[in-house]
């Protein structure tokens, strides 16, 4: 049986009377694109917050690669390989492109508090900073100020950090939000590399980008997971289609 | 308009030839002055690690100056007394050896921050800036209320500590061990806004966030940051109560968390040199306006105001070319 990388065991959280998570169980396995869709206040940024370890659950256990982080510290879960994107890109704007990957990098080795060694001066930062916005397609704005990148380059910017962290799952939150058509697609195709290296729980409102990546897809409603399938199952589920899709799909 | 390296060496240059200057003018007093304005620099560029670079606002910086003063005084005291420093069933003695007393600052400094710092942070915005204040306010009552050591009135140096082969008493000699302070300073500042803590401190100020999901805890690096902030305002204490030979509860009111923050800003946070030009205009303002009027506050108030109002980046931005930033790196 496949061991999951990812599992949400009875997952729960209250904000005083509203059940944010109510008792969710999920499960993300290697090479796989898991979509998380549901109604605006379903719930979905509120378990990726309590994921990443930004929020506390109020009960429940999660664990990775049958770890149990329930408890452990949100620089902690980044350091052990949880890289997310934020809803709303969260960048370091008054830092160059390269020094937010130099940052990270960093981060990720844990020499953060080290008051002396010039990181500026570190070769195999920036040597590995430069493939990682190669990837990307960012390298020739390397030395741009983050506060002048369109957001859609930002939102390059925040996948590459995610990458930084050599990371053992990718947690991205409405990642082609505010992006054009083209952006959209060119994030379509990056996404589908980035599942080779770690799989990813998805949060997005962008039905195609949704149908194009995910292998498989749960539905949120008030808290609760209502369905979980491949594609064809989501879009002939009824409870799906009464609160979430429409008659269209 | 020039380059802020070339601005940078010539502020050096110039402090370098100040004792020059004061031997042309024949008035050995603009040496001494300019010894007060380096160690205010100190404390500001201290001040300026946490404040420009880091966002903190600690309204408490006086508990470090007037700690390090203290521990200066406290140990002379004892040295010329012959009485020792006794703490529960311990003795020590006391020293006027500045090389001792310096080593002794930079310890209990940094400690008196790690405690501050430790519940401070868990703060932020004006609570910290409450908290820092009230630290400050805990420990200048405690010294007005202790008769050991003059209480309110103070405590007196008869002779300023020494150093093996140095004249200290000679007021060049002192702004020169002043001024080599003041370099290193430069220096060890440069170095940390360059390394990962510096870079992780910058970032703190902007995103906890982006910086905790990359696996950095900003709490930590504010904690070391504001302690080494602490250590480096606390040996700038030091060397103000040698230079006056006197040390008072004075350096521990909120006047002096205030001064110490009002040359940061008046010379450029987010600058390391920002400081040392704000307590040269500070001090010269002092001493031209509080020439001609009393209400000399009033008017470096209204000052503030217009550069507050129009400079946001203070007396450096109207020197160099370029404008307004938040610098990433030094």
């Amino acid at each position: 049986m496949k061991k999951p990388v990812l599992k949400i065991d009875k997952l729960s959280k209250s904000f005083g009377a509203i059940k944010a998570n109510d008792n969710l169980n999920l499960n993300l396995f290697r090479n796989e694109i898991h979509a998380l869709i549901g109604p605006n206040g379903s719930g979905k940024s509120t378990l990726v917050k309590q994921i990443s370890g930004f929020l506390k659950q109020d009960s429940g256990q999660i664990y990775l690669e049958e770890i149990d982080i329930s408890n452990c510290s949100a620089e902690h879960r980044s350091r052990m390989g949880i890289a997310r994107s934020f809803q709303i890109s969260s960048v370091i704007n008054s830092f160059k492109v390269i020094d937010n990957l130099r940052l990270s990098l960093m981060g990720r080795d844990g020499g953060y508090l080290n008051p002396l060694n010039n990181i500026y001066r570190n070769k195999d930062y920036s040597d590995e900073a430069f493939d990682l916005l190669n990837i990307v397609d960012l390298t020739n704005k390397a030395n741009d100020l983050v506060s002048t990148l369109s957001h859609g380059d930002k939102r390059k910017l925040e996948i590459s950090l995610a990458l930084s962290m050599k990371p053992k799952l990718f947690l991205f939150d409405e990642p082609m939000a505010g992006l054009d058509k083209i952006s959209s697609q060119l994030m379509i195709d990056l996404f589908k590399k980035l599942k080779v290296k770690a799989p990813i729980l998805l949060i997005e409102h962008d039905m195609e980008s949704v149908f194009a990546l995910a292998d498989r897809i749960s539905v949120l409603d008030y808290g609760s997971l209502i369905a979980s399938g491949n594609e064809k199952e989501i879009k002939s589920n009824s409870k799906v289609q009464e609160v979430y899709l429409g008659d269209e799909n | 308009m020039m380059s802020e390296k070339k601005l940078n060496f010539l502020i050096l240059l110039f402090l370098l030839l100040v004792p020059l200057f004061s031997m042309l003018l024949n008035d050995i007093y603009i040496t001494t002055l300019f010894s007060k304005i380096i160690i205010l620099a100190i404390a500001g560029i201290g001040l300026n690690l946490i404040l420009g670079y880091g966002g903190m606002v600690s309204f408490g910086h006086a508990a470090f100056f007037g700690l390090g003063g203290y521990v200066t005084g406290i140990l002379a005291f004892h040295f010329n007394n012959y009485e020792p420093i006794q703490i529960l069933v311990f003795e020590f003695e006391g020293t006027n050896q500045l090389l001792f007393i310096w080593i002794f600052t930079l310890i209990f400094s940094s400690i008196l921050a790690l405690f501050i710092g430790y519940f401070s942070l868990r703060t932020t915005g004006v609570y910290f800036i409450m908290i820092t204040l009230a630290f400050a306010q805990m420990l200048y009552y405690f010294s007005i209320s202790w008769p050991t050591y003059g209480g309110e009135d103070g405590l007196s140096l008869s002779l300023r500590n020494q150093i093996p082969f140095l004249n200290t008493m000679d007021p060049i000699t002192f702004f020169y061990i002043c001024y080599v302070w003041l370099i290193i300073t430069i220096i060890l500042v440069k170095f940390i806004l360059n390394s990962p803590l510096g870079i992780s401190l910058k970032a703190s100020k902007e995103n906890e966030d982006r910086v905790r999901s990359v696996g950095i805890n900003p709490k930590k690096v504010k904690l070391i940051s504001f302690i080494i902030s602490g250590a480096i305002t606390g040996l700038a204490g030091s060397l103000y109560a040698d230079l006056n030979r006197f040390v008072s509860p004075t350096i521990l009111s909120w006047q002096m968390s205030g001064e110490i923050m009002i040359l940061v800003i008046l010379g450029g946070m987010f600058r390391l040199y920002g400081p040392i030009l704000g307590a040269f205009f500070y001090i010269i303002l002092e001493q031209f306006l509080g020439g001609i009027t009393e209400n000399w506050q009033f008017w470096l108030g209204f000052i503030i105001l217009l550069e507050v109002l129009y400079a946001k980046a203070g007396i450096m931005s109207f020197l160099i070319k370029d404008k307004y930033d938040e610098k990433t790196s030094s």
